[in-house]
């Protein structure tokens, strides 16, 4: 083909898609809200509308468990449901939809769910953050509803709530000191509310930053990022609002010009900062499981 | 003709970059937060009473709201602490049985302020919950062809987040009978998102907001509540 014509279409096509994208489109969004058997049930359905401002608007689902709201489709919509003692579930609307949209959610019945976070030696882990996420293939990740966070005790012990009965789902869980974990899958019956035990053994390595002026003099007061390559996400991690802790991580200078990062997943990784000009300065490099590295980055 | 050829390259990959990537998206995560305080209560109330399951007249209230479902976890804590019946923990809880002649007013075992015909929280400021909200941001790259990604500055990201409205229902928890005593709303609330860049955003307070209206003409409980937002980076692809 003709480069000029190529690129002729190609700008075409970004207009009309620019077009689209920035057209404003009311829509309604009619729908029910029940368990799995089909009973209606009352609740929250809440409306991300996604735009130059992000307008979030929650209605109540009365007992007959059906709904009807309007929105706006210039950018993405989310729908999330909520109902007592249930799971949440979400729904997406591409910007640009427009008339009638149904959106029918069928939420499981939740229990509470017992489990334990133990060391490579079997022993209890304090103080892990522990959150449900539901295994879902080829459903895109969620943005809205997610299930409500928990905390290990002093024996590692955890209690989730309201978990989907008889749902696909993993248990991801972050632990001070230790890199973050998805659990094996899980699936569990009625009354079945004990988990397996989920063993934590990584700690990844650490760094050590230096930050120092055009004098050498160190830098305090100075706020660090570390980034860590996700490329080594497993698949079964995406959509974990734990892991994402550990791969962004940022910190203060101290009075000596140094942060230190803990816990820094294995691969490339990035440090940075901003100067008072607001421009970035980075260092790479690459970090092993136990390493203690240490980077330097020089303002000039 | 290379000329032609490089800008050929360079404006697939601006115009097409989100569909090399499809598969690849990295979010910007919006975490919302909603406080309380200046908690009274007065009016009719009548969730904790004699002849129910246990320990009259004080209960353990909780909070479902646009920040969170209600849950054992102080999100309205009160001004009286008792232990959780069933429990060895303790709270700060209200006098559920207003309607009750032993515990209506005035009555300073059972009222603590207004000549002891009125409950007020002595807890100060209480977060009743806490939701995260995720912006997509395409990658401008893949795991093939990585490139230097915008993170938080991506123009996806909205320049504020805001309720059109919030409300707050109160419960007695009861081990799972809690009892519905009001649901509060309030105005809106919006908080404006500024200084993005490729790490995160500033978020920010709004300002307090009083009850607009409420579903109980007998129960009277008044509260304030702001929202929080903080937004921060979350990488979920290449670089």
């Amino acid at each position: 083909m003709n480069p000029t014509i190529l690129i002729t279409a190609r700008i075409a096509a970004a207009c009309l898609c620019a077009f689209i994208a920035l057209e404003a489109a009311p829509i309604q969004i009619v729908g029910t809200l029940t368990d799995k058997a089909g009973k209606a049930l009352a609740g929250e359905v809440t409306v991300f509308e996604e735009g130059s401002e992000l307008t979030v608007t929650p209605y109540s689902v009365d007992d007959t468990g059906t709904f009807k709201v309007s929105a706006d489709t210039q950018g993405d919509v989310v729908v999330m449901a909520t109902a007592d003692h249930r799971p949440p579930d979400e729904r997406h609307i591409a910007a640009g939809t427009t008339g009638t949209v149904n959106v029918n959610f069928a939420l499981p019945s939740g229990q509470h769910l017992t489990g334990k976070v133990v060391d490579a030696a079997g022993t209890g882990i304090p103080d892990a953050v522990v959150q449900v996420r539901y295994h879902e293939p080829g459903k895109a990740i969620r943005r809205a509803a997610f299930d409500a966070f928990a905390m290990t005790d002093g024996d590692g012990m955890f209690l989730l709530g309201h978990v989907g009965v008889n749902v696909s789902f993993v248990v991801d869980v972050l632990a001070p000191g230790y890199l973050p974990k998805s659990s094996k899958r899980f699936k569990r019956g009625p009354d079945e509310t004990v988990l397996d035990n989920i063993a934590l053994t990584e700690r990844g390595g650490t760094v050590h930053v230096e930050v120092t002026d055009a004098s050498n003099s160190p830098v305090a007061e100075a706020q660090v990022y570390l980034l860590a390559d996700p490329a080594g996400y497993a698949p079964a991690e995406r959509g974990s609002l734990l892991h994402g802790r550990v791969y962004h991580q940022d910190a203060t200078t101290s009075g000596f010009g140094n942060v230190r990062f803990a816990t820094v997943p294995v691969g490339r990784i990035r440090v940075g900062l901003y100067d008072t000009g607001g421009k970035l300065h980075t260092s790479e490099a690459s970090v092993s499981e136990g390493q203690r590295l240490r980077l330097a980055i020089r303002l000039p | 003709m290379q000329l032609i050829l490089a800008f050929t390259l360079l404006l697939t990959l601006q115009v097409f970059a989100p569909a090399l990537s499809a598969q690849h998206n990295e979010y910007c995560v919006i975490e919302y937060s909603g406080d309380n305080r200046n908690r009274t209560v007065a009016g009719r109330i009548q969730a904790e009473c004699p002849g129910s399951v246990h320990s009259a007249p004080f209960g353990n209230w909780g909070v479902t709201s646009n920040y969170g479902h209600k849950t054992d976890a102080q999100q309205f804590p009160g001004w009286h602490r008792e232990r959780i019946f069933g429990t060895s923990r303790w709270s700060w809880q209200w006098n559920s049985c207003t309607t009750h002649a032993n515990f209506s007013p005035p009555n300073s075992r059972y009222y603590n302020a207004n000549g002891s015909t009125t409950q007020r929280s002595t807890r100060g400021t209480s977060r009743h919950g806490t939701r995260v909200y995720r912006v997509q941001v395409a990658c401008r790259g893949n795991h093939v062809f990585p490139l230097p990604s915008n993170g938080c500055s991506n123009s996806s990201v909205p320049s504020s987040f805001g309720f059109s409205e919030n409300f707050m229902s109160l419960y007695e928890l009861d081990l799972g009978r809690d009892t519905l005593i009001e649901t509060l709303y309030f105005p809106g609330t919006r908080v404006s998102i500024t200084n993005c860049n490729q790490y995160g955003c500033s978020g920010g307070t709004s300002a307090w907001q009083d009850v607009s209206r409420s579903t109980s003409s007998s129960a009277d409980v008044d509260a304030e509540m702001r929202m929080q937002v903080r937004v921060r980076y979350e990488a979920a692809c290449g670089w």
